[in-house]
């Protein structure tokens, strides 16, 4: 069973966080460390907009980009970029749809993700555990 | 030159007037300039909603969907199929996608409400009151 320790910071109560490689359009695996795991967000993955455009995924846009528009807490409504990709999160790959809008800065694994995934939130140990492999 | 009238909320106010302090400067006139561009941008931002909203290929999605199960579907700008692909991998490597083609993925991988939005989360911070 693979865990991450909780993340914690000076300002924010402690998050859970997972570790994750993004197949790029470049036909690179990325790795990024201490992925925020936000269940406020329904999609799978959300990459700042510099990520998205560095590596690529501007050249695979599924039809349904620009249709979803994100809504933020405040009501504000943004037009999203969609790409297909891959993700590797120890040593499960799965399709997925990475997203970003302009001006994004933020990194944070959606509920796309954590429903294909059988996880368990350890708040005792501080970690997030994932149980079983993506099948 | 028109005029419009309007009430927002005060914290929402000084906020505006705020940055525009500091990026222009307490000069008159900035205030109208900073609400202009900020209509502009609305207006643009509505606009492009609006040109999406009306765009309706969803009945060809499923149709391709249904004769392409589990596969990746590339389309060109006039929905024309240059090629379709079993993994993320093959789809990469053996179709030239450009950023006019659009590739239509299987159901099971775009999960979509049919609200058209996606909730962004509810990353809310708690911070203390300054007075």
């Amino acid at each position: 069973m693979k865990c991450w320790a909780f993340l914690k910071s000076d300002y924010r109560i402690k998050q859970f966080v997972m570790n994750l490689k993004v197949f790029s359009k470049n036909r690179e695996w990325i790795s990024y460390n201490n992925v925020l795991v936000d269940t406020g967000y329904d999609g799978d993955i959300l990459i700042p907009e510099k990520d998205f455009k560095e590596n690529g995924f501007e050249q695979a846009l599924i039809i349904e980009t620009g249709k979803y528009l994100a809504e933020t807490v405040s009501g504000e409504e943004l037009i999203l970029s969609s790409a297909i990709s891959e993700i590797e999160i120890n040593e499960n790959k799965l399709p997925i749809i990475i997203e970003t809008f302009s001006g994004n800065n933020s990194f944070i694994i959606g509920r796309g993700i954590l429903i294909k995934l059988k996880t368990a939130l350890d708040g005792f140990e501080e970690k997030l555990c994932l149980i079983e492999k993506y099948s | 030159m028109a005029t419009i009238k309007g009430e927002v909320p005060k914290e929402l106010e000084e906020e505006f007037r705020k940055i525009i302090a500091q990026k222009y400067g307490l000069k008159k006139g900035n205030i109208s300039l900073a609400l202009k561009k900020a209509i502009e941008e609305w207006i643009a931002n509505q606009k492009r909603i609006l040109a999406l909203n009306a765009e309706d290929n969803s009945e060809f999605v499923e149709k391709i969907r249904k004769n392409y199960p589990d596969q990746f579907v590339a389309v060109d700008d006039s929905l024309n199929i240059i090629g379709t692909a079993k993994t993320v991998n093959e789809l990469y490597n053996e179709i030239d996608l450009t950023e006019e083609t659009r590739i239509i993925v299987p159901k099971k991988i775009f999960l979509s409400d049919s609200q058209g939005k996606r909730q962004l989360g509810w990353n809310l911070r708690r911070r203390e009151v300054v007075s």
